[in-house]
């Protein structure tokens, strides 16, 4: 076995604790309304490809939901270990297509290829929001929900642009808004016939809120992780490029993936 | 699950899956409230509890088995099976890996704390707190991984065939037996299921 596979099998379990000790302790301590807990995950899907998300992904909610002694254990994420899988795809897919390179220094085409995806992603946001939200009852707190989600992706662009002054960071926002699209319409089926649309956490009072609106128990859920997960998923796959530029190019390098994550130097 | 908690008490693991039961408590009690309280569309009473018993059933007999089980026996008697030792590898480093992630997150929040990080702030403060937080347990994590392959690499985890292990567990024709029994009766419960549909 090359050594880039034995260093893939490792970085798989270290990314599931990862995810697991973000997601229960560091998680309580900050009281955030993000879940944060597929950030190892993401970064071994963009290190090491789409099979190791998925298996990091999948393995993550099942070890957490049935093999971990109750202070840690989230019984209720088991049959999520769907939604996480298809996450660690699709972070191994970006880091295939090397979206989350680092893009420093605006030269003109990068900025206007930065606009253009973000243009084709706003459009894809509002599709899926306009297909989500027929139901009239619901539509002001749709709409918060959804000038919510706009809100936050433009006051983390504008950082990422004129704070960091990497267009790269504005690309991985961008793909983290598409995952939490993705993982929405994903997970919201799990939470409304396996849970009943609840899951012991703060979002079953918005799902509460929405059906109390008029919603169906489908419609709600669904309208639910439209608001928290592409939140969550923007903010993660921020943090993921972060890390990314944070670590030495040497170690980064090493991962099967790694070349198409770095910056040509 | 009134099997899973007979065969609890005989392991004397009862006070584990009680645990384990209690840790549905908020989804319970949430379930409760949201359903009984709703008027359209909600479920009742009734409802909830179906749901509840349905969550039960799904989470307590796996708890059980590592409650009684060593996981070290379990994915050793597994590889002995034939599974592959990749998978023994990350599931086992995995477990390994959650208590020192734990530690090494705590010892950071604490750290951060010490130099005037605000967690009980407004939330706008608290998410500048993200990634002081996140920053070194994701990169320490990353670094142990260089460490831990060259390590494996080194006592030739590569290397072709299969490893001989130094411990068999013991298991009676009886266990055998049971064993099989059980995967007849899932197998049955489902097609009846399927049939009764």
């Amino acid at each position: 076995m090359p050594l880039s596979a034995t260093r893939t099998l490792v970085l798989m379990p270290v990314a599931i604790a990862l995810n697991i000790v973000l997601g229960s302790t560091v998680q309580q301590v900050l009281k955030l309304p993000v879940y944060l807990d597929s950030l190892g995950t993401i970064l071994t899907g963009l290190l090491a490809g789409p099979i190791a998300g998925v298996v990091t992904g999948a393995l993550t909610d099942l070890i957490w939901a049935y093999v971990l002694p109750p202070p840690l254990a989230a019984p209720t994420a088991g049959p999520f270990a769907i939604t996480a899988a298809v996450i660690g795809l699709l972070a191994g897919v970006y880091g295939w297509l090397g979206l989350f390179r680092s893009r420093r220094g605006a030269r003109s085409t990068v900025l206007v290829a930065a606009i253009g995806v973000a243009a084709i992603v706003a459009y894809a946001v509002v599709r899926t929001f306009a297909g989500a939200y027929r139901h009239p009852l619901a539509f002001d707190l749709s709409e918060v929900a959804f000038v919510l989600v706009v809100a936050v992706f433009v006051v983390l662009a504008a950082w990422a642009l004129f704070a960091r002054r990497d267009a790269g960071a504005v690309l991985a926002l961008a793909c983290g808004l598409l995952m939490g699209l993705v993982s929405a319409v994903v997970s919201a089926p799990i939470a409304a016939y396996v849970f009943g649309g609840v899951t012991g956490f703060g979002g079953d009072v918005v799902i509460a809120a929405f059906r109390a609106g008029g919603a169906s128990l489908y419609q709600a859920t669904l309208d639910q992780s439209l608001l928290s997960d592409p939140l969550d998923k923007m903010v993660t796959c921020l943090l993921a490029f972060l890390v990314l530029t944070a670590l030495p190019r040497r170690m980064v390098a090493r991962f099967p993936n790694g070349e198409r994550l770095l910056e040509p130097a | 699950m009134v099997i899973t908690a007979l065969a609890a008490l005989r392991a004397g693991r009862l006070r584990r899956l009680a645990l384990a039961a209690l840790a549905l408590a908020p989804v319970a009690l949430s379930s409760l409230v949201i359903n009984a309280l709703l008027p359209a569309g909600g479920g009742g009473v009734a409802g909830a509890l179906a749901a509840l018993l349905r969550l039960l059933g799904a989470t307590l007999p796996p708890t059980l088995l590592f409650a009684t089980t060593d996981t070290a026996d379990l994915l050793g008697e597994l590889e002995a099976r034939g599974l592959g030792r990749r998978a023994v590898l990350v599931v086992g480093t995995a477990l390994a890996a959650v208590p020192r992630t734990q530690a090494r997150a705590v010892e950071a929040i604490e750290a951060q704390r010490a130099r005037g990080l605000d967690t009980e702030g407004s939330w706008p403060r608290r998410l500048r707190g993200v990634l002081p937080l996140v920053g070194p347990v994701v990169i320490g994590g990353l670094a142990e991984v260089e460490e831990r392959a060259l390590a494996l690499e080194a006592r030739a985890f590569g290397a072709p065939g299969r490893r001989t292990l130094l411990r068999r567990l013991p298991d009676s024709g009886w266990q055998r037996a049971a064993r099989w029994a059980l995967a007849a009766a899932a197998a049955a419960a489902l097609a009846a299921r399927v049939a009764v549909r």
